[in-house]
């Protein structure tokens, strides 16, 4: 770290100051959704059985053996639900997000094994548990799309192509197709033949085909919601949309409060502030609480507003597995040109995730998986064809990396492949390819920030003995096979960055606001939507407001994120919350300050002197930390004054601006995607057993440059959780659909690593501040996922001298690609 | 939400052999068998997944004085009381000595808090294909010690499993203990393959004995695991492994065709069936390699 970056030994950002959550999570003293003190009724949900068709009717069986009294349960289906909207007229049961197409409860058509039929209200658990077994969906068959990489026939099309069904003639390529992206740069913006003449005469050209699993986002916790609506004296009709809306109520188990927010008022048709939303201590998101939520509180507010009751769903973790969505599986085809001495020509790529049923977020993960697919390279001629298409699983959803680790692995494996190929070191191919400061990346956005990404490559080569376990692991493995040892080894590397933030325009459009307010101990609160779901954003929001303020961390609290109690701070998603959010909690501090100076509380007396100053703070390009200019004992007498509103100023506010500099072109899929990334070089040594074909990774190593590290304990946690969530990606978790169902909704059959199955994972960090993070922090939640894959195959590619494309690498995957190389083998000799 | 409604399980708790035996005869003869608790490592799982078929339960830990715990007969052999745990048997070095492919198995049953909890008895009856301590102890010889309200019988465990998840024992019987014949250290192999490092079902498992005498194999053992409905031995294989000398191409293949006409593995959840022969195969291999003095 230069030293003009350097912090001075009072900041609190920077140090590994303690979680403020911590003791009440290790204690169990927190109480999360299914903890707290309850009295109402339970919710469960009846889901379709199979994976496409229409519900022609309910049965309830008879189930007085098992003390199922049917006259005691609440009963919602489709038909509780009116099928336009008063407000916009779109059809109240589809839920608000990006298309409009999945239903809350199956009217008709379902798409989906799983898909929710209808809603229960029960006050015995164990009951209800029983009667959703006894509730028979009566269904006829519809052509269902169980393998997502064959073109749909016209009678499997679901979406997009209005013209196939119902006729003869072959689906247009459109069917099913809920998103395509094309990435394009150099001859593939000028034709097709000038593309194709590049590959023509390079002088390799190298091709694969990678595929990736739908992985499970294995929260510690599953999902679960409470609804409660607050009945007025008007409720004489017992209807569930009275003339005079009553307010709802919801606490659970969620990443984003105003997306479920969003959701629950299109549901209900209600106005904004007839609807509260409430994050409960929530264990765990990964994105598995973005989107999935709102269906959860939906359903809990329809039983109680049928019931006027408190109704808690829960879900175990079968029910999470089998119904919730995961990440979604790709198909990439990467070819490859390059000159003789491995300098990448041209680029082509065609990339298909595998969306589920209805369109969700696939549309936002199919971009950030085009954007990051080509990684930290500098090539002329690029062309990326991306599509998300229909398949009938459960929808497909965000999951940490969200899109860029399905990419980044099909690349940086291939890459490997390519060197391969051309008889070259993979990290020699790669420093003839890593892009520099003022080249392009695919999409055409110049990097300008000061990179120097091959010396922090080898930073991470250098720590792991890159060129050293190179040789020595050939000697090993020449030693292995002379002597019938089963065992070999090899060492893998993976370069790749990730943007932090929603992609182009995406932060304009939230345009998300942050409040401070000043409390009456002589602090402030921070009153934001972003939930910490166990990554520490209470923790750095603090250590940041501390920081801007000169504040002792406990005077700053955090406020629970209440869509009735705090601004509208965007969802905790996009590894935005310390980098785009944290900003403006800085800034926000800033702003409440500058009105208390404005309005004479704070006067020009207050102000620290020039010595103190110097000594206190070096102040930070971005956040003008006026509140550090302050003595701290008038600042604190201030904020008191404030808090009792006798200054007439209690609150700071910010609003998200956009950094100078160019913009994003969203048809064209150019310019700046994101305002900055982090870079990152991840390197793994593995062992394989070919007694087994099991693997063990031996050593792992990830470096990345984050612009400043807040809390190096969180940081360093942060990244070992994401290695760890992406070596479990890469050898071991795999959901196995048959007919659509989810054949191992469960932790015995789902396999997760334990601590027993990874090694110690060494973090290192480089900092070099962007401008626009607080105190110069990027955002850092994905990143981990996206280079542990690719790093770990090309180890095992090494180890075996077999390529392994499919993941997980499981042992029988790695037994079969070395028994097919053993048998062509056999017979070329 | 739990799975099982408290109310509707009955327990009994007996605190002496005798009146467990009793009860055990007194509910077969109504036709309501009782289940054995020990570890419950296994019922807690059927209940949480909606499995558990039973609902009137013996819970058998007021029977630790006359149950628990292993000893050491003066012929070296162990014998296992059905209420001693993994952990229990670990904490003895002479196991480990004895019977290292018994403490390996045992030792890789679960983690340490199941270790803590589970029985060898309850793993026997529990009659899982993809048992851990189980397949050692057949590959042992052990012998399951059963007894009843009016008799008592030993049943090798060769003879213990009647078909998938079925056993020899009667429903007013009792596992009280295991037996386990003394055998040489140096002749046992065990490996397990399975689906992570620990907390993890068995997808491929191999508990060996390989006798071997002036240079040849001229006894051997070997029992499978996860490769058939039950845990079972391979006993072409044995008989294939009978004179061979050392691993070569040829010897390879006919201890491949033998174990081809003992064990047909399927396709499940955990693993395929092409991966489990060729494994199983090729940890044959390294127990005929290890093993050999």
């Amino acid at each position: 770290m230069p030293d003009g970056n350097a912090l001075s030994p009072d900041h609190r950002v920077g140090r590994s100051v303690p979680r403020p959550d911590a003791r009440s999570k290790v204690t169990g003293e927190l109480r999360y959704i299914d903890d707290q003190p309850f009295s109402g009724l339970y919710g469960a949900t009846v889901r379709t059985r199979s994976a496409r068709g229409r519900v022609t009717g309910l049965r309830f069986v008879d189930g007085t053996d098992q003390g199922v009294d049917w006259r005691e349960f609440a009963v919602v289906t489709a038909n509780d639900i009116p099928r336009h909207s008063k407000l916009d007229g779109v059809d109240p049961n589809l839920v608000a997000l990006i298309a409009r197409d999945q239903p809350y409860l199956v009217r008709d058509e379902f798409r989906h094994v799983g898909e929710p039929v209808a809603l229960l209200a029960h006050p015995d658990p164990e009951i209800l548990r029983r009667a959703v077994d006894l509730v028979e969906v009566q269904t006829e068959p519809l052509p269902a799309v169980l393998d997502y990489r064959v073109p749909p026939t016209p009678g499997q099309v679901q979406h997009g192509d209005d013209s196939a069904s119902g006729t003869a003639s072959a689906p247009s390529d459109d069917a099913n197709v809920f998103s395509r992206i094309v990435v394009s740069k150099g001859a593939a913006d000028e034709s097709r033949d000038a593309f194709r003449a590049v590959f023509e005469s390079a002088a390799h050209v190298v091709e694969g085909v990678y595929e990736t699993p739908a992985q499970e986002q294995c929260y510690i916790e599953p999902n679960g919601m409470i609804a409660r609506v607050e009945v007025h004296d008007d409720d004489r009709e017992g209807a569930l949309w009275p003339t005079n809306p009553w307010k709802v109520v919801i606490e659970g188990s969620m990443q984003c409060p105003y997306y479920v927010h969003k959701a629950i008022t299109h549901l209900l048709q209600l106005p904004d502030d007839k609807v509260q939303i409430i994050q409960a201590p929530t264990g765990g998101g990964f994105g598995g609480k973005e989107d999935y939520p709102s269906i959860i509180a939906g359903h809990a507010a329809l039983l109680a507003l049928k019931t006027r009751q408190t109704v808690k769903i829960i879900y175990d973790r079968v029910e999470d597995l089998a119904a919730t969505t995961k990440r979604h599986p790709s198909h990439t085809r990467v070819c490859a040109a390059l000159d003789a001495d491995g300098k990448l020509l041209a680029i082509d790529m065609d990339v298909t995730l595998d969306g589920g049923a209805y369109v969700t977020l696939s549309p936002v993960v199919l971009s950030r998986g085009a954007i990051h697919a080509v990684g930290p390279y500098n090539i002329d001629h690029v062309r990326v064809h991306n599509r998300a298409v229909l398949s009938n699983t459960p929808p497909h959803g965000a999951f940490r990396g969200f899109g860029a680790p399905q990419t980044v692995f099909a690349f940086e494996r291939h890459l490997d492949r390519c060197a391969d190929a051309l008889g070259l070191d993979p990290v020699a191919l790669r420093r003839r390819n890593l892009i520099q400061r003022g080249e392009t990346l695919a999409i055409s956005q110049r990097i300008d920030e000061p990179i120097a990404i091959e010396a922090w490559m080898d930073e991470a080569l250098t720590d792991i003995d890159y060129t050293g376990k190179r040789a020595a692991y050939a000697a090993f493995n020449a030693d292995a096979q002379a002597s019938g040892s089963p065992l070999r080894r090899g060492v893998g590397v993976a370069v790749f960055m990730h943007g932090a933030g929603f992609t182009g325009s995406g932060e304009d459009y939230l345009a998300s606001e942050v409040m401070v307010r000043a409390h009456a101990r002589g602090g402030i609160e921070i009153c934001t939507a972003n939930t910490e779901i166990g990554q520490g954003s209470i923790t750095v929001f603090t250590q940041i407001a501390a920081d801007a303020l000169g504040l002792p961390m406990d005077l700053v609290s955090v406020a629970k994120p209440d869509t009735d109690h705090v601004p509208n701070s965007g969802p905790t998603v996009a590894s935005r919350t310390s980098m785009v959010v944290g900003h403006l909690v800085a800034r926000a501090c800033d702003d409440l300050v500058a009105r208390l100076a404005a309005n004479g509380t704070l006067t020009d007396d207050d102000r620290r002197s020039a010595d103190e100053l110097e000594t206190a703070d070096r102040v930070s390009a971005l956040s003008d930390a006026k509140g550090k200019q302050y003595r701290p004992d008038r600042l604190q007498a201030a904020l008191r004054c404030a808090a009792s509103d006798e200054a007439g100023a209690t609150e700071g506010w910010a609003t998200y601006q956009r950094p100078p500099g160019g913009a994003w072109d969203d048809k064209a899929y150019k310019g700046i995607a994101y305002g900055t990334y982090a870079w990152a070089t991840y390197c793994a040594a593995v062992e394989v057993d070919l007694t087994t074909f099991e693997t063990r990774i031996l050593d792992f190593v990830a470096g990345q440059e984050i612009g400043r590290v807040l809390n190096p304990l969180l940081a360093e946690g942060q990244i070992q959780g994401g290695v760890v969530q992406a070596m479990g990606w890469a050898l071991l978790e795999d959901t196995i659909y048959v007919d659509g169902h989810v054949k191992n909704p469960n932790m015995t059959n789902y396999v997760v690593p334990t601590f027993a199955d990874v090694p110690d994972v060494k973090v290192l960090f480089q900092e070099s501040p962007y401008a626009y993070g607080p105190w110069g922090a990027k955002g850092i939640g994905e990143l981990p996922m996206d280079g542990p894959a690719p790093a770990i195959c090309n180890a095992i590619s090494h180890a075996i001298g077999v390529q392994v494309d499919t993941i997980p690498a499981t042992p029988e995957r790695v037994m079969r690609a070395v028994l097919a190389a053993e048998r062509s083998q056999e017979a070329t000799s | 939400m739990s799975a099982i409604a408290h109310s509707a399980v009955a327990v009994t708790r007996p605190t002496a052999l005798s009146a467990a035996l009793a009860q055990l005869a007194d509910a077969h003869v109504r036709g309501a068998p009782l289940r054995a608790l020990a570890g419950c490592t296994d019922v807690l799982v059927e209940a949480n997944h909606g499995g558990l078929k039973h609902r009137s339960f013996i819970d058998l830990s007021g029977l630790k004085s006359e149950l628990g715990g292993h000893s050491w007969l003066p012929d070296g052999t162990l014998r296992i009381g059905a209420l001693c745990t993994y952990s229990a048997l670990l904490a003895d070095p002479r196991a480990h000595e004895a019977f290292p492919m018994l403490t390996q198995a045992a030792g890789l049953v679960g983690a340490t808090q199941i270790q803590a909890r589970g029985t060898f008895a309850g793993n026997v009856e529990n009659a899982s294909p993809a048992a851990d301590a189980a397949p050692a102890l057949l590959a042992l010889d052990a012998v399951v010690h059963l007894q009843s309200a009016s008799s008592a019988r030993t049943v090798p465990l060769s003879q213990y499993y009647t078909g998938y998840r079925a056993t020899a024992r009667r429903p007013d019987e009792l596992i009280v203990a295991l037996e386990v014949p003394p055998a040489p250290a140096g002749e046992q192999f065990f490996r397990k393959v399975g689906t992570r490092a620990f907390q993890a079902i068995t997808k491929v498992g191999i508990s060996a004995r390989l006798r071997w005498h002036e240079g040849a194999i001229v006894d051997a053992r070997v029992v499978a695991t996860s490769m058939a409905a039950t845990i079972c031995r391979a006993t072409h294989l044995e008989n294939a492994l009978r004179g061979v000398r050392g691993v070569d191409g040829a010897t390879s293949q006919a201890l491949r065709r033998a174990q081809d006409a003992d064990l047909r593995p399927i396709d499940d959840v955990r693993s395929q069936g092409d991966y489990r022969a060729e494994v199983f195969h090729r940890m044959v291999l390294q127990a005929v390699r290890e093993t050999r003095a």
